[in-house]
């Protein structure tokens, strides 16, 4: 009997033992069935976008069957993604062929040496610039070299409550929305409630500072975003909280200038089109809640700060004609396909799919969709443009909280971003 | 035949030489895997500039005299050590509170049987949730302008967007979270004190504070110690809290140093050999603490 336990003692050693050992290889690995070639398609949608997406890559798994192109979808949290998108960019058993990723963070990535060069999609594909909106096309290029091929672009219109304020109403300058702001401000109703948190507010500025001229850099790089312009702006953003008429309550934290919009606290709420679906603005035309351009963004001479989704691929994993062919033929797949995506709560870079009737009818998408062909995703070539995008973002909060004065919160944060590049440099 | 007895006799000894590294061999291999080797390469990793994709750079010293503001802008080590700083702060507040708070509720919960139960699941319900978790209802719960207390108490404190209201939340946040699995610790300590020892005092006029001074403390000493150096450890670790909740801010002034390494390895710039030698900088500070934990433990059981 004791023998029997310890035999069995020994064999559960065993394994366990192995268990770690086997455990810790990379089980991930994609096998090639029956010919086919296999896509590893990494993005971090993990919404309605996200279901979305995997809706479309399972129709083109259906329809390219015969083609042998199989595509398998890993959707990651964005931070998960870029996190071990450097550690495992390395490992061909599981690291991805197409990654999905926002065109901000394609220089940045771009210095881990990671990507291929899309060389020779346009003539594949048999695509021009001038059947995408130019913000998304030129947002995945760096010194002329095209690493990301577009998939949308999000700008951040103004969503506005419907019971509170009329379309007629609707201001077209920012001037004309503090007015408006003023007059809807009474009986426990705020025009806007400005979040001081690192949030959507830094993307407002950014409006602002691209519409009235402005940059977040000079052409060697140097921060701008604390300029005579930006400042003004920023003042601005603040006097709507601590002006001699303020509009919008303190301290509204992240997510509080949500919470205040669907309470019918306040008249209007600014965020990227996926809200349209947490509205459920496409299932319901009768909703309180409509969504007009930010002030100052669209028309003859105007911009505005915009977002942008791109495809990338992966040097490590892409090392034949037939993969790139295939990640080509996805990209380009999902481009055609985008109605669905739209539908998702984005613009898709596609124009041609913002003149089908489908289209058209997913009227709260009206206001980006405008808003996409004025858009500037920044200068976003650079390098440090995510760190020092964060870094404006602290000195927007400060000045919103009333921590420091406009013209002090945004020269801090301009002299922090050149110290961390003075050390990232060493 | 006499060969073959001894020649299986010194097999069956053999056996049993292996047979107690056989079942220490699944921990060794988890300390060497996940532990050892880990240490010793970002002992190597910290002399190096690396970003994991490119290939690694010798940097000799760098990284520390960075630390140390000896070159550079002085920026990395202004954000280290105040990150340091921060930490030391939610140690030097949070660890006795997660010492003292549940041991005060476990005697409640002790005594009062009829509501054991139901208090136990109570204060232990928030230790199962994840920090993510607990940060996204938390936020809800301290918005200035819609959260409920503030509504309840009829204020408008600004919880998270300003200090020192953004520390406090996190004080009050983390004790709610992590009450419970220190008095878990401690209920099944006080369970283990011998009654009769209890009675004893009773009868010879004990009242319940120098019962539990005299008595149930010392009884469960070595529970409270191993919850002293967790806690300590947990606290120093705290990265969640600061990261979900007020994203490090108001103006930096949350961030601690998990965050920075965090930040330094797995920002928009993956900094390796910076934040391996971030970590080892901060884990000698961890050790002095949790020696001097340990020096204190030592001392009370050469006492007895």
């Amino acid at each position: 009997m004791k023998k029997l336990a310890k035999v069995l003692g020994l064999m559960l050693t065993g394994v366990l033992s192995l268990t770690c050992l086997f455990g810790c290889q990379d089980g991930s690995g994609e096998e090639n069935p029956n010919g086919f070639t296999v896509i590893r398609f990494w993005n971090g949608f993990t919404g309605t976008d996200g279901e979305t997406m995997d809706k479309i890559v399972e129709r083109f798994n259906t329809e390219y069957a015969e083609e042998k192109i199989m595509v398998v979808a890993d959707k990651i949290p964005w931070d998960t993604l870029f996190t071990k998108l450097t550690t495992t960019s390395s490992n061909l058993k599981s690291a991805p062929h197409i990654v999905a990723m926002s065109a901000s963070r394609i220089a940045g990535m771009n210095e881990r040496n990671i990507f291929l060069p899309m060389d020779g999609i346009e003539e594949f594909l048999d695509v021009t610039a001038e059947e995408y909106i130019p913000a998304a096309w030129n947002g995945g290029v760096l010194d002329g070299v095209r690493y990301g091929f577009p998939i949308d672009v999000h700008p951040t219109a103004m969503y506005y409550n419907k019971d509170l304020i009329s379309e007629d109403e609707l201001p077209e300058t920012w001037e004309e929305f503090y007015q408006v702001c003023k007059d809807k401000t009474k009986d426990g109703v705020y025009g806007y409630a400005v979040p001081s948190m690192y949030s959507i507010t830094k993307d407002v500025f950014l409006n602002m500072l691209y519409s009235a001229g402005g940059s977040m850099f000079d052409e060697n790089y140097n921060p701008t975003f604390n300029s005579a312009t930006a400042v003004e702006k920023l003042q601005y953003l603040s006097d709507l909280i601590y002006g001699s008429s303020p509009v919008s309550p303190e301290n509204v934290g992240s997510g509080g200038d949500f919470t205040l919009f669907t309470q019918g606290k306040s008249v209007f709420y600014f965020d990227g089109p996926w809200v349209i679906n947490t509205f459920g603005l496409l299932d319901n035309p009768d909703s309180n809640i409509g969504v007009a351009p930010c002030p100052e963004s669209v028309g003859e001479g105007q911009t505005n700060f915009a977002g942008s989704h791109q495809f990338t691929l992966m040097k490590n994993t892409v090392t034949t004609d037939t993969i790139k062919e295939a990640c080509y033929t996805f990209m380009r797949y999902v481009n055609e396909n985008s109605i669905e995506w739209a539908k998702a709560g984005q613009v898709p870079a596609l124009k041609s799919i913002h003149e089908t009737e489908e289209y058209k009818a997913l009227e709260p998408l009206a206001a980006f969709t405008e808003m996409a062909y004025t858009a500037t995703l920044g200068e976003i070539e650079y390098k440090y443009w995510y760190e020092a995008y964060n870094g404006m973002g602290v000195g927007v909060s400060n000045a919103l909280s009333g921590i420091y004065a406009p013209q002090k919160a945004l020269d801090t944060a301009a002299a922090d971003f050149k110290a961390w590049v003075t050390d990232a440099e060493l | 035949m006499e060969k073959a007895i001894k020649a299986k006799g010194e097999g069956k000894r053999g056996f049993s030489v292996v047979v107690p590294y056989l079942f220490v061999a699944p921990f060794m291999i988890l300390f060497i895997v996940f532990g050892l080797v880990p240490l010793v390469m970002s002992v190597i990793i910290s002399f190096t500039k690396w970003d994991y994709a490119t290939p690694m750079e010798w940097y000799g010293l760098n990284n520390f005299k960075l630390l140390f503001g000896l070159i550079g802008s002085g920026q990395v080590a202004s954000d280290f050590w105040n990150g340091v700083l921060h930490t030391l702060l939610f140690v030097v507040v949070e660890t006795p509170i997660l010492i003292a708070v549940p041991m005060l509720v476990a005697l409640l919960v002790t005594r009062c049987k009829a509501v054991r139960k139901f208090s136990m699941g109570f204060f232990y319900f928030p230790t199962i949730l994840s920090i993510t978790t607990v940060c996204i209802l938390w936020n809800f719960l301290l918005d200035t302008n819609s959260g409920i207390i503030n509504h309840y108490l009829g204020v408008e404190i600004p919880w998270i967007t300003q200090m020192p209201y953004a520390w406090i939340s996190i004080f009050l946040l983390s004790s709610w979270w992590g009450i419970g699995g220190n008095m878990i610790l401690y209920v099944a300590g006080i369970a283990n004190v011998p009654q009769e020892i209890l009675e004893a005092a009773t009868l010879d006029g004990a009242g319940p504070v120098t019962k539990f001074f005299s008595i149930t403390l010392p009884c469960i000493r070595r529970t409270v110690f191993y919850t002293l150096v967790m806690t300590t450890i947990g606290s120093f670790n705290m990265l969640g809290q600061a990261q979900v909740l007020t994203a490090g801010g108001p103006n930096y002034g949350t961030t601690t140093a998990m965050m920075v390494i965090y930040n330094t390895a797995f920002g928009g710039v993956n900094n390796f050999g910076r934040a391996c030698a971030m970590a080892l900088v901060f884990g000698a500070i961890m050790l002095v603490f949790t020696v001097l934990s340990f020096k204190l433990q030592v001392a009370d059981d050469a006492e007895d």
